[in-house]
């Protein structure tokens, strides 16, 4: 077989189906940009993880005299409420698993309040004795927050535990559905390329019938006939694939370094990096869905 | 060098077999033309040698192979020692008469060197070396029939199968053409070709196999063409043959009415034929 022939033949059926052509490169680019996008948002959601979760805490809050009286039937937490949970969390059994703790007391949860809630009404009403008194306990392992929770839960004066990754979990589990709705998109996408694919690759063969013909009757292998249909979905999809990776470089350059990590300052964003990863993705997958797809569409032809 | 052992062929949909219990053997370096009305299964015979179909029942050998066993992937190396040339000639529109035969050895992988040399003999053999560079458009039919059998012999196959490859020429264009086959055959290669011209199987006087509705039913050697329109009762069996029919007048003007008939093309069935089935 002679690459030179292949070559030749190939480039005559892009020549013929430009058009076709760029429809196959506009797919691919589209349905491509929406998986690389899907990627990057776990690139994002993973890199959040590390970054809060290592920051997250598990908090005890004592009870205060507005709490529900549910879980705090007397009312403000005692001195001695507060001197037996420090007593459990420095006792042998809780220890080893505790990084760190401190106590924040309602002056101390009155400061970080304003502070939070700065400019805004609720700012105004809250008094410190509303606040609770917390223990907030730092895990050497963030995983193991289970042990404080049952350890607390239900003591007296304690009106909760709560660990805080319980409240980033339902930021990431919105980005989650984000990332796979965007990978829903792309998988529908990614279907109609390949049947524009095969589309296109059977009309290519189909003006070439004659050649076809020929090839078959002078005796060149399947492998020769059907090289140059491959090869002509592949180069289409890669071109595709290789504007999907560039878009998917744009998206992170301009709008996430650009724009997102402006306006957040605090947030840790994906970087121009992980394109290094996702682009070879990309393009790995463009080439295989275009290889299988017109090698389907062109077998039929082959029967013998 | 072919063997056809009690071959049949029922094509799905036909009423009756394209071929019924058809045996058949061919020596190297044979002459062998087959006659018979539209529809008698000449075509399906050549169909069955090059492997474009399998029967039903019964076997075929070509060049030591048994085309029902052998393996898909080893049919184009067997093509590979066949020639075939058509009535429509089949040649690419928008290649050179060079390029076309050229084309056919690059797509089974034949080096720049050799095509460089076997192309510009075999259209020097043919009598076309001036008109390498000339397009298909530019030659009468004469001429693509020879740029035809130029591309089926380039390869040196040992065995030629022609179609009806002077169906559409003229009798002056159509001898220059028999002329360049008895060449060919003369050369050493085996020739099998499906006719309805009875000037040139009379003239010619070779092998000639007669079918009819899917039986052969008169097989004589050194023969001119042997009349089946309306087949006797003594044609039942090869045996009983009589002796071959000689030219008669009116033959001429039926010779053409067969021709216009059978002018569906043979390479687009060999392209289409499975996604009619389906």
């Amino acid at each position: 077989m002679r690459l030179g022939f292949v070559m030749n033949e190939m480039a005559q059926g892009l020549r013929r189906n430009v058009s076709m052509v760029i429809s196959i490169v506009l797919v691919t680019l589209v349905s491509l940009t929406f998986v690389g996008t899907a990627l990057l948002l776990q690139f994002q959601i993973t890199q959040m993880k590390s970054y809060w979760y290592d920051r997250a805490q598990v908090a005890i809050y004592l009870c205060t005299d507005t709490s529900p009286s549910a879980a705090c039937p007397q009312g403000e937490a005692s001195a001695d409420v507060k001197t037996s949970v420090e007593q459990r969390l420095k006792s042998p059994l809780l220890k080893p698993y505790i990084k760190r703790y401190y106590f924040e007391d309602h002056k101390q949860a009155y400061q970080t309040f304003q502070e939070q809630f700065k400019g805004q009404a609720i700012a105004g009403y809250v008094t410190p004795d509303q606040l609770n008194e917390t223990f907030w306990v730092k895990l050497k392992d963030p995983n193991q927050s289970d042990i404080i929770t049952q350890s607390f839960n239900g003591v007296a004066g304690v009106e909760e535990v709560r660990d805080q990754r319980s409240y980033l979990d339902q930021i990431f589990s919105i980005l989650n559905a984000a990332s796979l709705a965007a990978i829903g998109v792309a998988v529908l996408m990614l279907f109609s390329a390949s049947l524009l694919i095969s589309t296109t690759i059977r009309l290519s063969a189909l003006s070439r019938r004659r050649e076809l013909g020929i090839m078959r009757l002078v005796g060149a292998s399947n492998f020769t006939i059907q090289l140059p249909f491959i090869l002509e979905g592949v180069v289409a999809a890669t071109i595709g694939s290789v504007l999907a990776s560039g878009a998917v470089w744009a998206i992170v350059q301009f709008f996430v370094q650009g724009y997102l990590a402006q306006a957040l300052p605090f947030t840790s964003f994906v970087g121009v990096g992980k394109v290094a990863i996702i682009a070879p993705m990309l393009i790995g997958a463009g080439i295989l869905l275009s290889a299988i797809a017109s090698g389907a569409a062109i077998r039929r032809y082959l029967k013998i | 060098m072919i063997r056809i052992d009690n071959v049949t062929k029922h094509y799905r949909g036909a009423n009756r077999p394209a071929l019924n219990g058809v045996s058949l053997e061919i020596e190297k370096g044979d002459f062998v033309f087959l006659v018979g009305a539209s529809g008698s299964g000449k075509s399906s015979l050549m169909r069955l040698i090059l492997r474009e179909d399998i029967p039903n029942s019964g076997s075929v050998f070509v060049l030591g192979e048994n085309l029902r066993r052998i393996p898909g992937r080893r049919v184009p190396y067997f093509r590979r020692k066949m020639g075939m040339v058509f009535q429509d000639f089949r040649l690419l529109p928008s290649k050179t008469v060079a390029q076309n035969v050229a084309f056919s050895l690059e797509v089974i992988g034949k080096s720049r060197a050799f095509i460089q040399t076997a192309v510009p003999d075999v259209l020097e053999m043919v009598g076309l070396g001036h008109k390498a560079n000339n397009l298909p458009s530019e030659l009468s039919g004469g001429e693509q029939q020879r740029v035809a059998l130029a591309r089926a012999i380039v390869n040196k196959p040992a065995i030629l199968l022609a179609d009806e490859p002077t169906g559409n020429l003229d009798p002056a264009t159509s001898e220059e053409i028999m002329r360049l086959i008895e060449r060919i055959n003369a050369a050493g290669t085996t020739v099998v070709m499906a006719t309805h011209d009875r000037g040139i199987v009379d003239r010619l006087q070779k092998r000639v196999v007669v079918l009819s509705e899917g039986n052969i039913i008169s097989d004589i050697r050194d023969s001119g063409y042997v009349s089946v329109d309306k087949p006797t009762p003594g044609f039942a069996a090869p045996e009983t043959v009589a002796e071959p029919a000689v030219a008669e007048a009116p033959r001429l003007t039926e010779t053409f009415t067969e021709t216009i008939v059978t002018s569906r093309s043979f390479l687009d069935d060999v392209i289409f034929e499975n996604e009619d089935e389906k």
